[in-house]
């Protein structure tokens, strides 16, 4: 007998569209995301408050700077509580076939901000932090405003230009994979960018998405549709 | 076409209902029940005692079952949450004259010889074979490394496979069971692990079935078992 047509999978595949707003570590409750929490990385001069995110009525959520410092940044990533969420527990290994996608969207005429999402060892945008990392940056006014795509294996940074540029309300899509061999792709709107490899260099990674206001304005915000990850079972 | 689709807890497809979970919430004892941790599901044993350390996120996926009391038969079940009114899991009913259909995927975390696996669809959460009158499950046995099924039925005592004179599969530490349950329109029940067949008997009567995952501590031996569940996923017609 022909075996059943079946499922899946053997890849772990989390979604998750913000049916409820992330809000600070410390505000978990039922009126606000279980597995996503918005903190202030450690290069943020600002406070985290769970009203830095809101939910965006034509979908997602965005994310504010409201602090007006130069270096206030809300910055997103799976809820840092123990036993929380499978969002933070699993391992998003570079030897696990992971993959990450968001679509992204600046809800203001972003004058200055620096906007990141991606693949981190840490929650800050800056470049130089991280060992291993591969994420998409964005600062407005540096590099004529294109999109960034950065890879860095055991410290030794990559980044290239997209040639790609911001809009105001305007989705970008980044994706990025990481096959059985380690390399890891990144994807613009569907358009490979920048590609590396990690083999050799595993390094377990987090998925990151945030803004810094870079300026002081008290306005730049992006908009975040969805994140989702994804890597093979064992 | 997948029948089911990764990352959706609930969803209707024509006529058929579908339920999926992929532990991206702990589960707990029923008393644990809070919101941050699973609202579906429950851990809880049929024997030994069972602690909300019995269950941990696994860090490659799923959540990981344990017997940690160091007793023979000390278990750890996976049930839809028991609470009154809190999960469709356990409150929506799995009917043998509903199609239903459960699947799951599985791996031994450890100490496979000293284990006692079981998951599909019961009447009733323990593992032994013949409890039932009815039920489409999978299981080992005690110090066997094979994988066996189990399809009973009211009017056919029960069929088995995969005994010791008959091994269809090797149970091997640490590789995925994929196991699908099934009984059609015509009652007959099927046993699928890896996508063989491996049991199947027709005749089933009308009976209330629960999706049901399990291991249990054979001898109680110095190594505990643990059991690996990546997810699990129902599907039953709508209609009555």
């Amino acid at each position: 007998m022909k075996p059943p047509e079946s499922i899946l999978t053997s890849r772990l595949e989390l979604e998750e569209y913000f049916l409820q707003p992330p809000g600070i570590n410390g505000d978990i409750a039922v009126a606000y995301s279980l597995d996503f929490e918005v903190l202030e990385s450690a290069v943020s001069a600002g406070s985290a408050a769970s009203t830095d995110c809101v939910i965006f009525a034509d979908g997602g959520i965005t994310l504010g700077c409201q602090n007006g410092d130069d270096t206030d940044d809300c910055v997103l990533q799976p809820h840092l509580d123990a036993t929380q969420s499978a969002w933070a527990a699993t391992k998003w290994g570079t030897d696990n076939e992971i993959e990450f996608e968001t679509l992204i969207t600046p809800r203001t005429a972003i004058a200055k901000a620096v906007l990141w999402a991606g693949l981190k060892l840490t929650s800050t945008d800056v470049i130089a932090t991280d060992a291993d990392s591969v994420f998409v940056r964005v600062e407005v006014g540096v590099n004529s405003g294109q999109i960034q795509s950065n890879i860095s294996v055991g410290g030794s940074d990559t980044t290239v230009s997209t040639e790609l540029e911001i809009g105001l309300e305007v989705p970008i899509r980044v994706q990025i994979t990481l096959d059985a061999a380690e390399t890891a792709r990144v994807y613009v709107d569907g358009q490979l960018v920048q590609s590396g490899s990690f083999a050799g260099n595993s390094a377990d990674l987090i998925p990151y998405v945030g803004i810094a206001a870079n300026s002081g304005s008290a306005t730049d915000e992006l908009g975040v549709l969805y994140v989702k990850m994804s890597r093979r079972y064992a | 076409m997948a029948l089911w689709k990764p990352g959706r807890k609930i969803w209707h497809d024509g006529d058929r209902l579908f339920l999926f979970e992929n532990f991206q919430k702990l589960v707990q004892k029923n008393a644990s029940v809070a919101i941050s941790y699973n609202l579906d599901w429950e851990i809880l044993h049929s024997s030994g005692g069972i602690g909300d350390t019995d269950a941990v996120f696994n860090v490659e996926g799923g959540v990981t079952l344990g017997t940690q009391d160091s007793t023979a038969n000390d278990d750890c079940i996976l049930n839809g949450h028991l609470a009154t009114a809190q999960s469709m899991w356990d409150d929506l009913s799995f009917g043998s004259d509903h199609e239903p259909i459960f699947e799951c995927l599985i791996d031994v975390k450890s100490a496979i010889t000293d284990a006692v696996i079981w998951a599909g669809l019961k009447k009733t959460q323990v593992p032994a074979i013949s409890t039932d009158a009815d039920a489409a499950f999978m299981h080992t046995d005690n110090d066997n490394s094979f994988v066996g099924a189990t399809v009973e039925t009211s009017n056919v005592a029960y069929t088995t496979v995969g005994q010791a004179d008959t091994p269809n599969q090797t149970l091997v530490q640490a590789h995925p069971i994929h196991v699908r349950c099934e009984v059609d329109r015509n009652m007959a029940a099927r046993v699928y692990i890896n996508g063989r067949l491996e049991a199947q008997a027709g005749g089933m009567a009308v009976a209330a079935l629960k999706p049901y995952v399990g291991i249990s501590d054979d001898t109680g031996g110095a190594v505990n078992p643990e059991l690996n569940v990546r997810w699990i996923a129902v599907s039953r017609r709508l209609s009555i």
